[in-house]
């Protein structure tokens, strides 16, 4: 398994978070992660990338346990095999749009490769904004440059939290398409969260978490 | 990470120009300062290199310092030439040269002396000869290069020891010949016309026996017969009646015609001398004796106090633009938390993110600071060239000085200093907390 999370379990002091919670994800596989607002989703993909540890249970990633490593060893193991594609926060806002794609792949430790850049967001349909900076986009083109910006640095997993909670039916079926088709032109698992019920059909596989940041109904396949 | 820096540094283009500019203004006021006060302490110590006493008339004892070594200020007046055969016999006196002053070529002085007062500011001839015969002059580095004037050429002097642009003061019936060119030597010799005491006398009319004249240095040969034509083109008997240009006092402002001369250099012939000759000649009425030690001292401590207080002024700006660099960075990173969020993310190391603040503040200050040592030495060459006496004691800025690299540091330090609190926030980010917010 690429992603293994097992009897995962965080709960914030106020109330709120996730688990008890196992599921596991296989190398290209794409899965949905449904649920109501308040259910844990973020905090699942921040305890997946790292940025939180479990109180309890395990996550492995490659076979490596990201909720037992020291904060530098998840970073790296962070920069190693994921990316996220985040909601709102998609590039960094003084760089263009090719800059953001470059810096991406040098903090990956990859050569910058200019060529495979420009591949990458002509296949995304951005070439043209290859220039302009994130606040000179559009919403539907900013979320396409948050894309390239993930997959530029060829993750193992990709992981996208509420990518199209903003968007109308027709961008929401066309994001939904573009996150799959990438993830699996680029070879990467996909785990999409998000609270958009309409995106369920599209995915292959969905699990399905209740406001208490429990299973509820268990998974669809 | 130096990219990312500066892509934010453009990304507020204005904040940024402007805490470069508040820097550049510190930096430039330092730098001038720096220059200035070098260099006048500098040109001071050379300068008075090898004087012990300056001896002349009674009056303002910074005021004979000032003029007979620096020659930057008006003299006290004119001394009986006895003066300087009285010193001459004292045994407590190594060297006495005799300066007399009153005339100037485009305002650079003339200056009737001997031979060791080359060898006192260690002149050596680099084009030319000596002066030998009256009216034959040696020119200074600084007046070579300023007008021109290369051996064989005559010029006319002009009455006063400030630039006469339309000759109305010009002394036409005593010309000069250029003998020689000086070497420059760093001293104020380089902006010296220097000539035999007796040519300055000839041209103001002045009487004197060759005989009994004061005892020349080595190869001077006097043996001249020198015809001039006194008909001035000025009035040197209303001067001598004390109501001519109050500008112009020595060998002009006499109340007769009897050889004298402006000042006195003297060197001591052992340390005992220091003690007894100063208050021997103060007794006298018509002598003041002045120590360039304690005047220099004096002077450079009212001198320092301006430059001090100049200084302070400058390092207050300096701490606006440091603080006003520390809240724009504080802002701006505060504005990008989830930037800096994202940059975890992505890869960045807190270390990397750390940097990025940093190098914002370093670049800022570095911009300032260049651009402020560039500013402060065009503003130091600018007055330079505006103001003659600043020009006169050698204030260039066309030099640098290696305490520039201690302010290009300090700024460095101040724009890092500024940065730090702001990029050390990046550490106590709560990336979860951050990115929740940012969603």
């Amino acid at each position: 398994m690429l992603l293994d999370v097992a009897d995962l379990c965080f709960r914030r002091p106020g109330g709120g978070g996730v688990g008890p919670l196992s599921f596991s994800l296989a190398p290209a596989e794409a899965c949905l992660l449904l649920g109501p607002s308040g259910s844990g989703k973020s905090t699942l993909v921040q305890l997946v990338a790292g940025l939180l540890t479990p109180q309890s249970g395990t996550i492995r990633i490659a076979g490596e346990p990201m909720h037992a490593l020291a904060p530098a060893a998840r970073d790296d193991l962070r920069r190693r095999t994921l990316a996220i594609v985040f909601q709102s926060l998609r590039l960094v806002s003084a760089l263009s749009v090719h800059a953001n794609l470059a810096l991406a792949r040098r903090l990956a430790g990859l050569p910058t490769d200019p060529a495979r850049i420009a591949h990458l967001l002509d296949r995304l349909g951005i070439a043209p904004l290859a220039g302009r900076l994130p606040r000179e986009l559009s919403q539907g083109e900013a979320q396409r440059a948050a894309l390239a910006r993930a997959l530029v640095t060829e993750p193992r997993l990709l992981l996208a939290d509420e990518p199209t909670s903003a968007l109308d039916d027709a961008s929401a079926a066309a994001a939904a398409t573009l996150l799959l088709d990438s993830a699996r032109e680029a070879g990467a698992a996909l785990l999409v969260v998000t609270h958009d019920s309409r995106l369920k059909p599209r995915f292959p596989r969905a699990i399905t978490l209740g406001a208490d940041g429990r299973l509820a109904g268990g998974e669809a396949a | 990470m130096i990219g990312l820096a500066l892509a934010y540094l453009r990304d507020r283009a204005g904040q940024s120009l402007l805490n470069i500019l508040l820097l550049a203004l510190a930096v430039a006021s330092l730098t001038a300062l720096l220059l200035v006060s070098t260099r006048v302490e500098d040109r001071f110590a050379r300068d008075s290199a090898g004087i012990d006493l300056v001896v002349g008339a009674k009056g303002s004892p910074l005021q004979l310092i000032l003029s007979a070594i620096f020659h930057i200020d008006q003299p006290t007046g004119n001394i009986p030439l006895d003066a300087l055969a009285m010193l001459r016999a004292d045994p407590g006196v190594a060297r006495a040269i005799p300066l007399a002053l009153g005339d100037n070529f485009r305002g650079f002085r003339i200056v009737g002396t001997e031979p060791d007062f080359l060898a006192l500011h260690g002149g050596r001839l680099a084009e030319g000869r000596p002066w030998q015969a009256p009216m034959e002059a040696v020119i200074g580095a600084e007046v070579a290069r300023r007008t021109g004037a290369r051996p064989g050429q005559r010029f006319v002097g002009s009455h006063g020891l400030g630039d006469d642009p339309d000759g109305d003061m010009a002394h036409t019936h005593a010309p000069y010949v250029v003998t020689g060119v000086l070497a420059p030597t760093g001293t104020v010799a380089d902006r010296l016309i220097l000539t035999s005491v007796e040519s300055v006398w000839d041209v103001h009319g002045i009487e004197h026996d060759h005989d009994q004249d004061h005892d020349h240095g080595p190869g001077h040969d006097h043996a001249h017969d020198h015809d001039h034509d006194h008909d001035h083109d000025h009035d040197h008997a209303r001067d001598r009646a004390g109501t001519g240009d109050p500008a112009t006092p020595p060998l002009a402002g006499r109340n007769a015609l009897a050889p004298e001369v402006t000042a006195v250099l003297v060197s001591y012939a052992s340390p005992a001398a220091a003690i007894r000759l100063p208050a021997a000649i103060n007794r006298q009425t018509a002598l003041q004796a002045a120590v360039p030690a304690q005047e220099t001292a004096r002077f450079l401590t009212l001198f320092d106090g301006a430059i001090a207080g100049a200084r302070a002024l400058a390092l207050l700006i300096a701490a606006a633009a440091a603080l006003s660099i520390f809240t724009v960075l504080l802002a701006a990173a505060r504005a990008r938390a989830g930037d800096l969020a994202l940059l975890r993310v992505m890869g960045a190391r807190p270390a990397q993110v750390f940097a990025t603040v940093i190098l914002e503040g370093l670049l800022v200050a570095a911009a300032g600071a260049v651009l402020g040592l560039l500013l402060g030495h065009a503003l130091v060459e600018l007055a330079a060239r505006a103001f003659p006496t600043l020009a006169g004691i050698g204030v260039t800025g066309a030099t640098l000085l290696p305490a520039e690299g201690l302010i290009l540091a300090g700024a460095l330090l101040l724009g890092a200093l500024a940065a730090l609190l702001p990029a050390a926030a990046t550490f106590r980010t709560d990336l979860a907390t951050t990115l929740a917010r940012a969603q």
